[in-house]
């Protein structure tokens, strides 16, 4: 009895209730995630006008793969490191070869070409680990829009696992000079986010200047010197179609359009002051936002349309300000050494990019739309008119050397990942399109 | 009226186009190529019914090596990925691929049966017993209880698998050793506009060779919001790889009972 009695005794004491271990982890890697893509299979080597299928499937991997690497998230890894999936396969690949090459992650799909001349590339995105299907999606293109489909599906990739939206089936709208200094060609060009399908779409004759992508459809707004007065043009990509801005007997400046493509706001110098405008495209109507003395230039729309950010010299140095949609309510955001300015709200919302100018660098930086945690994210001479990708996540900006040379660059808004965007000849002034439809 | 209006206009301008394409002019207008389509379409599922070749789900029962399970369950294979070549995955009844990975397992295997750390048992209650039972070996006629409950009541303890009686150093030293295997296989995306205040907490079960006996179960997230169940999700799943990235976990065998099964919260406040 005695010792049943210690017997219970002791198993109360021993069994509490099961304080089970709970361990936080507060800190992690930031290696880009190992990713396999392999060459997608096809069911039947067919010629096409873009070349084979065979030889598409390895294109479309060459495209996926330069993207997921573009971004600074994903490291793809060496063909060589595993064994491709054949047809049948893409379905239900043998995850055995991936595990061994450290792969996390599998992307892969096939090309088919389909009787009426289209092409149908499938997309597919494995976890390696868990073996599972994370996501899958078909495009039908046309032979010449495969890059599209491998765009789609770089950003069903990035998308699935990041969480955040893609950016690669996207363009950039930008400033190409060419020529010496003191007689320089500025022509605007558009390419495809990746540098590929570059075309020039004025021929240099007048000086072109801050070409700005619509956030809502295929329209560029620019400044181009027409009759050595720079003038804000609107230039619809799909129809080859132009109009002027307003008709100001003076200097307009700095076009952007609000998100949904139908407003555009810009500034307007009379005599040494400058002030801010929004026309509406439709009615072609303009209306003052700012007033006063102050120069007041670069507007940049929230992307709920609410809010715009500007800067201007109404505290003595260039700094940033945020104010109503209407004009009303500006604040100051930007503080600290050095100037602010040509700020850009990013499509995500939660972060404003501008140039900060201090101790004769030009460097990109970020800043809350309440003026907190301003971040430097590049260091070198002279980095300026910052423009994001569509989904918030990348900064792309232009790059002057000492030497007087400048290139396009984009950086991840952690500030890792500073990369050089591919162009042909010189380039500024960059501006990054929504994503396509 | 606006339609009129509207249906005169667009006449106008395809008049005015029809001019300019049959003058030629087309060639003058800078054009933009408009891009080519690109048409969504789904796949339907057949494929996914036919996979037969998935390899069963791990689980507990799975688990135990001394069983010999003919196909070595892929989640939990103890052995770290050999520098094998990267041949074409095995066939799931290759008698040479289990035999010398079971071996292995026996090798790795302490033969001691799981016991819990004799360190619980209280130094006092402990040393009373000691004393009694010395103090009982000089005097043969005196009573045995005392040591006998003593006894008793630790056999009760250790056959006891769940207990939380690990010592502050011990927790201390079992929490970091899992956080420095974990912390460098996580890879959170930091980048998100959601990720302050995100954390996750996953339910992380292991066999004896540290291996995972049951893929990382969810059990809580804060952070998430309507609008952003994509990145909430991909959060989420950051951690639950970093967990099977990193096994087998290795952790001291005599604390198994402890870290059978815990909890990890995934927090990158320390990071942002």
């Amino acid at each position: 009895m005695m010792r049943f009695a210690a017997a219970l005794l002791a198993l109360t004491l021993a069994a509490p209730a099961a304080a089970q271990l709970r361990i936080d982890i507060t800190s992690g890697t930031e290696q880009p995630m190992p990713i396999a893509v392999p060459a997608f299979p096809t069911s039947a080597a067919v010629q096409t006008p873009a070349g084979s299928t065979v030889e598409l499937g390895r294109q479309v991997a060459e495209v996926i793969s330069g993207n997921l690497a573009g971004s600074g998230l994903f490291k793809p890894l060496n063909p060589q490191a595993f064994t491709a999936p054949g047809f049948s396969e893409v379905t239900g690949p043998q995850f055995g070869s991936f595990r061994a090459a450290a792969a996390q992650a599998l992307a892969t799909g096939f090309v088919t070409a389909n009787p009426d001349g289209t092409l149908t590339i499938g997309c597919y995105l494995y976890d390696v680990f868990s073996e599972e299907q994370l996501v899958r999606q078909g495009f039908t293109v046309t032979p010449a829009g495969w890059r599209r489909a491998a765009h789609k599906c770089s950003d069903l990739v990035y998308s699935r696992l990041t969480g955040e939206k893609g950016y690669f089936d996207s363009r950039i709208v930008y400033v190409a000079e060419s020529g010496p200094r003191t007689k320089r060609v500025k022509r605007l060009a558009v390419m495809d986010q990746d540098g590929a399908n570059h075309r020039f779409l004025t021929s240099g004759q007048s000086l072109v200047l801050m070409p700005r992508f619509s956030p809502a459809n295929e329209t560029i707004s620019y400044m181009s010197f027409s009759a050595d007065r720079p003038r804000v043009w609107i230039y619809n990509l799909g129809t080859g179609q132009q109009e002027s801005v307003g008709s100001f007997d003076s200097m307009s400046f700095a076009g952007r359009f609000s998100p949904d493509g139908r407003t555009l706001v810009f500034s307007v110098t009379r005599a040494g002051n400058s002030d801010i405008y929004a026309y509406d495209i439709g009615s072609k109507t303009t209306r003052r936002l700012t007033s006063g003395n102050s120069i007041d230039t670069s507007p940049s729309f929230s992307p709920d349309g609410r809010k715009i950010v500007f800067e201007s010299d109404r505290g003595g140095a260039q700094q940033l300000y945020v104010m109503n949609a209407d004009g009303s309510g500006a604040q100051r955001i930007s503080f600290g050494d050095g100037r602010a300015g040509s700020p850009v709200w990013s499509p995500r919302g939660d972060l404003i990019a501008f140039t900060r100018m201090q101790g004769g660098k030009f460097r990109i930086a970020v800043i809350r739309p309440d003026g907190s945690g301003e971040r430097l994210l590049t260091d070198s001479w002279q980095d300026e008119s910052p423009s994001w990708s569509p989904n918030g996540r990348v900064i792309l900006f232009s790059r002057s050397e000492r030497n007087g040379r400048s290139s396009l660059r984009s950086i991840d808004l952690t500030g890792r990942n500073d990369r050089r965007i591919p162009t042909p000849m010189e380039a500024s002034d960059p501006s990054w399109g929504p994503l396509l439809k | 009226m606006t339609e009129a209006r509207a249906f005169l206009l667009a006449a106008g301008l395809h008049l005015a186009l029809l001019a300019a394409l049959s003058l030629g002019l087309a060639n003058h207008i800078p054009r933009f190529d408009s891009e080519p389509d690109v048409t969504p379409v789904e796949f339907l599922d057949i494929a996914d019914v036919a996979q037969v070749t998935k390899p069963p789900a791990p689980s507990m029962e799975a688990a135990p090596r001394e069983a010999g399970p003919p196909a070595p369950a892929e989640m939990v294979a103890p052995v770290p990925p050999a520098p094998a070549p990267p041949a074409p995955p095995e066939p799931q009844v290759k008698a040479e691929d289990t035999a010398p990975q079971d071996a292995i397992a026996e090798e790795v295997k302490k033969p001691s049966p799981p016991k819990a750390a004799p360190r619980n048992a209280k130094p006092k209650t402990f040393d009373a017993g000691a004393m009694a039972s010395l103090i009982d070996k000089s005097k043969p006629d005196a009573p045995v209880k005392p040591k006998d409950t003593s006894q008793f009541a630790k056999t009760i303890e250790q056959a006891l698998p769940k207990q939380a009686r690990l010592s502050p150093i011990q927790a201390a030293t079992l929490e970091q050793a899992i956080r420095a295997q974990v912390a460098p296989c996580w890879n959170p995306p930091i980048g998100g506009a959601d990720v302050a205040g995100m954390t996750a907490v996953l339910k992380i079960r292991l066999n004896k060779d540290g291996s995972v006996a049951a893929p990382p179960e969810f059990v809580s997230q804060t952070g998430a919001t309507a609008g952003n169940q994509a990145y909430a999700r991909a959060f989420v799943e950051t951690a639950r790889r970093a967990v099977l990235r990193c096994a087998p976990l290795e952790l001291p065998d005599d604390l198994y009972s402890y870290w059978r099964e815990f909890e990890l919260n995934f927090d990158p406040r320390l990071m942002t």
